[in-house]
């Protein structure tokens, strides 16, 4: 057995140290050439690989960027649904069949209401694509930790959504049975700054610890 | 606020820091002495080292070649932590030594 494995695990060790840690890690790199023998210098690395792990696991910073890429993931898939909503109504337009209207059809809709639809529909297309773009921006800026542009490329998805929401509910009101993004466009547009709030507060408080 | 007593990992380090208090120790040796696991070891460490109550400082190795190691001591403040919460475990154990983990 050399001293080449516990080197490695003592340099992942180092990695997986906050950099606040790194004097640290360091020292524990120099404890290796002090072990009795290679066995010990394994054991003793394995410790520190483990207590790396301990400190990573504590650090307020990896739980607040942990927090932003849960948030972030979930935006982005978020922004591939309204793409893929997007993608299909481009090709409802060249003429590929178009399931809401089949839903408005089942629901008794008047001529009036699909005229209105079919009016709007180029309109919605293109806010999906503007939506599942500004939702993919604000993705990658959260995960960036770009707190403003997110600020700025959320504040364009809500309004892009907004307006969605509203022609959609001028045409079909709510709970005619047919679907609609109102509760799902809700709940995200509650649900990110709630949970970023909630961030910045729990940060916040364990600083002040 | 109340301050949470140290657990008895940290008790074991304490007193094997204040046994020579004034001496530098280095990581592996206080493995060594206390038979606790690095990976138990060095977050006790950070911890003291966080509240104050440890100093860490660079020395030259006695071994030639060899990088020079992170030595510990207890500070001043360490010192007196540690004699009160060493005998607060020790009244609160019926004087038994906490046994490593």
């Amino acid at each position: 057995m050399t001293y080449r494995l516990p080197l490695i695990l003592c340099n992942v060790a180092t990695h997986l140290l906050p950099a606040s840690r790194r004097s640290w890690a360091d020292g524990m790199i120099a404890e290796l050439s002090h072990a009795d023998d290679a066995r010990a210098a394994l054991n003793f690395a394995s410790g520190c690989l483990l207590a790396a792990l301990r400190e990573r696991a504590r650090d307020a910073d990896t739980h607040v960027m942990a927090t932003l890429w849960a948030i972030a993931v979930v935006t982005a898939f978020y922004a591939v649904v309204q793409l893929v909503c997007a993608v299909r109504g481009v090709a409802v337009l060249f003429g590929a069949h178009d399931g809401m209207l089949d839903a408005l059809l089942r629901n008794g809709a008047s001529p009036t209401v699909i005229a209105s639809y079919e009016t709007a529909r180029p309109i919605v297309v293109s806010c999906f694509l503007a939506l599942g773009t500004a939702q993919l921006a604000t993705a990658w800026f959260l995960s960036r930790r770009q707190i403003r542009p997110f600020a700025i490329a959320w504040c364009i998805a809500l309004l892009i959504a907004g307006i969605a929401v509203a022609i959609q509910l001028s045409i079909i009101p709510i709970g005619a049975g047919v679907p609609s993004e109102f509760h799902a466009l809700l709940m995200q547009a509650v649900a990110v700054p709630a949970l970023l709030v909630w961030l910045h507060r729990r940060q916040h408080r364990f600083q002040e610890r | 606020m109340r301050q949470r007593r140290p657990s008895p990992q940290t008790i074991l380090v304490l007193r094997a820091l204040l046994v020579r208090a004034t001496e530098w120790r280095y990581g592996y040796d206080l493995t060594k002495e206390i038979g606790l696991q690095s990976g138990t070891l060095y977050p006790v460490l950070m911890r003291l080292a966080d509240k104050g109550l440890l100093e860490s400082a660079w020395h030259e190795s006695d071994r030639p070649g060899a990088p020079a190691r992170h030595a510990y001591r207890l500070t001043q403040t360490g010192v007196a932590f540690a004699s009160a919460n060493i005998d607060a475990a020790a009244s609160a154990q019926g004087g038994r030594t906490p046994m490593p983990a």
